[in-house]
């Protein structure tokens, strides 16, 4: 074998353990899961105010929108590419969308009240979620009602 | 005789250095592969390091004949020349007025937990269009506020294990 064949032979041999390298780190990627569960609380809002065309005071109550803020925090502190699953026993389906953090993802996920219209005297019952994370960093992740 | 035997022999070390040449080829090629895949394959995936942000703020007009009163499109452009669809997530924050505002105006009352709680209800974000080097991602406002004239801000984010570019156009 000349020494242009082994030279070569030797640069094939670089690009293969190369090749294998780099597949088993493109295959390796960490994805992490991480889960929380929650039940939304309640968020009665209470309007009150003049109406002149009626020229009256008008007072009404309403089951407002339930937001649950959704946060991973990486053990790193890192932002991190992640997605996230949501699973709820309500029918209609929520909102979701990713907002602005420091330090790992959060999302904001709204729905409206889930009511029970055939008890009028107490209508209102929680919303149960269910949350999955799949990010490239670990992290914990934690749900909470948000108050405003 | 001797010329074909010479024609031979040419032919030999022809087709030999046809052979090291196409294997030469085939190993630069799969080192170029190798490259220009890298940027998904190493740290820079879990660690990205750069978070590019745009921002617009502004008066919008609401019609509530029209379903949309404002939209917005975020485009993530990668900026290392390749032509391989980034990888990024988009991420957002935005604020304007809510029924609690309007009212308050009016010189009433609001309580309640969270009453900006309606502002979600009342956008709609999604991934838009792809090209070879970017992502588009649309964010919609719909025509739900109780007044005519809003002041809205708003902050993209793009998060990417890739360096790039991020442009913020209203679009409606």
């Amino acid at each position: 074998m000349s020494s242009v064949e082994q030279e070569l032979s030797y640069l094939e041999y670089e690009v293969r353990a190369l090749k294998a390298s780099f597949e088993r780190q493109a295959s390796s990627i960490p994805v992490f899961n991480s889960r929380a569960e929650i039940a939304t609380i309640a968020n009665l809002c209470k309007y009150n105010y003049y109406v002149p065309e009626y020229g009256e005071q008008l007072n009404y109550e309403v089951y407002d929108y339930e937001r649950i803020q959704v946060t991973l925090n990486t053990d790193s502190g890192i932002d991190t590419i992640a997605t996230l699953e949501v699973s709820s026993d309500t029918e209609q389906p929520p909102k979701v969308h990713r907002v602005n953090y420091r330090g790992g993802a959060r999302w904001i996920v709204s729905n409206i009240a889930k009511l029970d219209y055939n008890n009028s005297s107490n209508p209102w019952k929680p919303t149960n979620y269910k949350f999955v994370v799949h990010s490239m960093a670990e992290g914990t992740l934690t749900a909470e009602n948000i108050t405003t | 005789m001797f010329g074909s035997g010479l024609d031979s022999a040419v032919a030999r070390v022809s087709s030999y250095y046809n052979g090291l040449q196409q294997r030469l080829v085939r190993a630069r090629n799969e080192l170029q592969a190798q490259k220009s895949g890298s940027t998904l394959a190493y740290s820079t995936v879990l660690f990205p390091e750069n978070v590019p942000e745009a921002s617009w703020s502004g008066n919008i007009a609401v019609d509530p004949t029209k379903e949309i009163a404002a939209a917005f499109l975020a485009t993530f452009t990668r900026s290392d020349s390749q032509e391989i669809t980034p990888l990024v997530d988009f991420t957002f924050d935005y604020d304007g007025p809510t029924m609690a505002d309007w009212v308050r105006q009016q010189g009433g009352t609001a309580s309640g937990r969270d009453l900006k709680a309606e502002l979600d209800d009342w956008t709609n974000s999604y991934l838009y269009s792809t090209t070879d080097n970017s992502v588009t991602y649309r964010i919609e406002f719909l025509s739900e506020w109780p007044d005519s004239n809003i002041n809205l801000s708003i902050v993209v984010r793009a998060i990417s294990p890739v360096s790039g570019t991020l442009k913020l156009e209203r679009v409606v």
